[in-house]
Order: structure tokens, then C-alpha cells, then sequence
């Protein structure tokens, strides 16, 4: 998976392609840092060049939840297509954060 | 008049023409030969009673027993159109997870979908913990690492602390017997740096094991994290829909079946009921027969008595007075019991006659059924 990040100072976005896997729980560890540090009150997972994503993958995105109900931040996820956008709605993400197409 | 002439027809004594007849004895012969006929016509039609009494007999029996077996059809079917009904009513349901209710089909499916959807979230949150715990052991490795240089200094130092010794040992050699006590403090010095070192080999050794263990649980943790939900699982829980949603539609063409089959059961069972009363055309029948034989009879009967008379009458010589044709009828109609017989009757016998007619024409309705 490849990250780009941009920030606004109150949004930080994050612009996710490729497979997202366990592989990635490094990257993604340096992201939630980044994301802490930045002190944005919002912040977006652009996941529309996601192709697919595993379950630890999806785990991620729990612990960014997580994170954001403890740090008082909005988390939306963004743009999801195919396989992706079917197991966010199949592991009920939507009763945990925001989803928008 | 009209039942003058039916009077004559009936009579058998009108039919014989006096103009043919040549002596008294003549006559008398004729009478006497008419008298025989008259007797095999009375046994004739004592005979015909006795067969329509026993094919009635026959065809009661008969008719019973079809209305039994009918009876019994009709409790069969009466019974199968309750199974049915059983069976639609608990057809579309099974027992929930409770075993305190029922859940219809449709529920069912809709019950393994959001199952299945709570498995997923279930994994998905396993994963989320084993990447959190794998954070933690990335934590722990750097701390490893640390101590792994830490180690390392140590090592650095010890290698000095020798070198310090010798160097000290070859200054006390060199200082002679003045060196002496300072030569056993170097070899104590060197003796120190050496536990020091084994020591540290052995604090490494033990990292070593605790990074290896690190290792394997990070690989461990790799595989319960990284669970494959590639397309092709999800692709079996869009089959496991299919096949829920095929069971459902199949289930849905059965319910419809067995709903036709009801509705067809109980009409076969209502077609048997009117099959059961349409057969009480027997007893009808019987009590008819039953007139027809009594009729009979009264004729085998009237015509024995009638050639009695004549025949004693040819032998004594006196005139015996016949029963008058008027009276005669009346006896006949009289030994009938249905009401509709002796109408019928009355018409053949009295044509014309309306009074009768009418008035028997009202009681029609004295026919028991069963």
C-alpha cells in the first residue's frame, strides 16, 4: 500500500492505493502518529484507489476508530469501491464511523 | 264412460266372447282351462314378487356396503386435508435459538446474513487487537535492540578493562618485587573482566532467545491477523444467499402445492358426502319395490281367490257374486304405502280421474329416508 498524506491544519487526509495488509501495520502505525501530531479535529481515509484490503487491513481501520474516539476526532472513510466498500458494510463499519461513497 | 272401459280391459271375465260357446259343458271346460292359466299367472307373479324382494335385498346390501366404504373415503380424506393444514402451518417455520418460538424461512435467511456479518466484524476486531498487539511488539523489539547495543558498550568496556589489566601486569613485571602486590591486583582486575564477559554473553544468549520467541509470535500473530477476505469468500457468502433465497422460493412452490392438494382433498370429501346422500336413492327405491311387491301379491292373491270362487262356482252350480271392479281398485291402492305409488296408480288404473288425482297428489311426502 502506498500513503499520501495532506493536512489543513483542522482536516488530514489520507489518499490509501494498493492492497492494504498486515505488511502495511507499520506504515499505518507512522500514519496514526502523524495523525496525532497534526491535532486535526477530522481526518478522512481517501480509499478510492484501494484495490483490496485483508482482514488485518480492516483491523486498522478499527484501531483508527479507536483512536479517534479517544484522541475526540472524526473519522470518515472515503470513496471505497468493490471488494473494499462490500466488507466495510459486511463488518458493519458503518455503525462505527462514517462511510461516504 | 272412460273407467267403465278400463274396468272391462282389466276384467278377465269381459275378455270372453258368449257368441263362440256351444253347450253349457263347452263353456265350462273353457272356464276350467282359463282357471289353470289363472293360477300359473298367480304363481307366475308370486315368483316376480319374490325376485323383486330379492334383488331390493341385494341392492340394499350392496348400497350399504358402498356407503360404508364411501363413509370411509370421506373420513380419509376429511383426515388428509387436516394433515395438510398441519403441515402448511408448520411447514414455513423452524424453532429458533430459544427453542420457546418459531422463525419463518424468510427470517432464516435473513438470521445467517447477519450472522455471517457478525463473523466478519468478529475477525476484523481479532485482526485489529493482533495488530495492536504486534504494534506493542515492535515496542518490545526496539527495547531489545537497545539492550543489544547496550551489550554491545559493555562488551566495548570489558575489552578495555583487559587490556587495562595487562598493561597493568606488564607495568608490575617490569616495577620488579615493588610490583608484586599490584600484579595480583591486575590478575584479579583481568579475573573480573572475564566473569564480566561471560556474563554478558549469557545476558545476550537470553536476548537472543526472548528475540526468536518475539519472532514466532510475530508470525503467529501474522496469521491470525491477515485473514484472507478476498473476493472469492465473499463470492461464497453471495452462494450462501443463493442458496437461501433458491430454498426460500422452493420453499414458497411447496407451501403453494400443498395449499392446492388442501383445497382439492376437501372438495374430493365434500363430492364423497353428496355421493353418500345421492345414494340414499336406495331406500327410495326399497320402499317403491316393496309397494310393486305388496301390489303384486294383492293380484296373485285376488286372482287365486277369484278362481276359487269359479271353480266352486262350476261345481255347485250356484252363481257366485264377483267383487265389484271399483271396489277391487280401492283394495289394491289400499295395499301400497307410498302415497306417490298409489297416485300413480290410481292414474293408470282410473285415467281421467281428477279428484283423485288432486288429492293424492298433496301426500307425496311420506318416503323415509335415512
Amino acid at each position: 500500500m502506498d500513503i499520501r498524506t495532506t493536512t489543513d491544519g483542522s482536516t488530514f487526509q489520507a489518499h490509501m492505493s494498493g492492497r492494504l495488509s498486515f505488511s502495511d501495520h507499520q506504515a499505518f502505525r507512522v500514519l496514526m502518529q502523524d495523525i496525532e501530531k497534526s491535532k486535526a479535529k477530522a481526518c478522512v481515509f481517501d480509499l478510492s484507489q484501494l484495490t483490496s484490503v485483508d482482514s488485518s487491513g480492516l483491523g486498522m481501520f478499527i484501531i483508527a476508530a479507536e483512536a479517534a474516539k479517544s484522541g475526540n476526532w472524526h473519522l470518515t472513510l472515503k470513496g471505497a469501491t468493490g471488494q473494499v466498500n462490500q466488507l466495510l458494510y459486511l463488518a458493519k463499519f458503518d455503525k462505527l464511523l462514517t462511510l461516504v461513497g | 264412460m272412460a273407467d267403465r272401459t278400463a274396468v272391462a280391459r282389466l276384467s278377465p271375465r269381459g275378455d270372453v266372447p258368449p257368441a263362440r260357446l256351444g253347450t253349457i259343458a263347452d263353456a265350462a271346460e273353457m272356464i276350467r282351462q282359463r282357471l289353470r292359466l289363472d293360477q300359473a299367472q298367480s304363481q307366475a307373479l308370486d315368483g316376480l314378487v319374490a325376485e323383486i324382494t330379492s334383488v331390493s335385498d341385494l341392492v340394499e346390501t350392496n348400497v350399504d356396503d358402498l356407503s360404508k366404504r364411501f363413509r370411509s373415503i370421506s373420513d380419509l380424506a376429511r383426515a388428509q386435508a387436516g394433515t395438510i393444514s398441519h403441515l402448511i402451518a408448520t411447514m414455513p417455520d423452524a424453532t429458533n435459538g430459544n427453542g420457546d418460538g418459531r422463525l419463518p424461512l424468510e427470517a432464516i435467511t435473513a438470521e445467517v446474513g447477519e450472522s455471517f456479518s457478525d463473523l466478519v466484524s468478529k475477525i476484523v476486531y481479532l485482526s485489529s487487537r493482533g495488530i495492536s498487539t504486534v504494534h506493542t511488539l515492535d515496542d518490545v523489539i526496539l527495547e531489545l535492540k537497545s539492550m543489544h547495543r547496550i551489550l554491545a558498550d559493555i562488551d566495548k568496556i570489558n575489552r578495555q578493562t583487559n587490556l587495562l589489566a595487562l598493561n597493568a601486569k606488564i607495568e608490575a613485571a617490569r616495577a620488579g618485587d615493588a610490583g608484586a602486590g599490584f600484579s595480583v591486583v591486575a590478575d584479579e582486575v583481568r579475573q573480573l573482566a572475564k566473569t564480566v564477559d561471560a556474563m554478558s554473553a549469557h545476558l545476550k544468549e537470553k536476548v537472543m532467545s526472548v528475540s526468536d520467541g518475539l519472532d514466532k509470535s510475530y508470525t503467529l500473530l501474522r496469521e491470525i491477523a491477515a485473514l484472507d477476505l478476498s473476493e472469492q469468500n465473499l463470492r461464497a457468502s453471495a452462494h450462501i444467499n443463493d442458496m437461501m433465497q433458491t430454498i426460500v422460493s422452493q420453499h414458497a412452490t411447496f407451501s403453494d402445492a400443498l395449499n392446492t392438494s388442501g383445497t382439492m382433498t376437501r372438495r374430493i370429501s365434500d363430492d364423497i358426502a353428496g355421493a353418500i346422500v345421492a345414494m340414499q336413492f336406495q331406500d327410495r327405491a326399497k320402499q317403491r319395490l316393496a309397494d310393486v311387491a305388496k301390489a303384486m301379491t294383492h293380484i296373485s292373491n285376488s286372482i287365486e281367490t277369484d278362481s276359487a270362487e269359479l271353480s266352486q262356482s262350476l261345481q255347485t252350480g250356484q252363481v257366485i257374486e264377483s267383487t265389484a271392479v271399483e271396489e277391487w281398485i280401492d283394495r289394491l291402492l289400499h295395499s301400497t304405502t307410498l302415497e306417490e305409488i298409489r297416485h300413480r296408480l290410481n292414474v293408470a288404473l282410473r285415467p281421467g280421474d281428477t279428484a283423485t288425482t288432486a288429492a293424492t297428489t298433496a301426500g307425496d311426502n311420506n318416503i323415509e329416508l335415512f
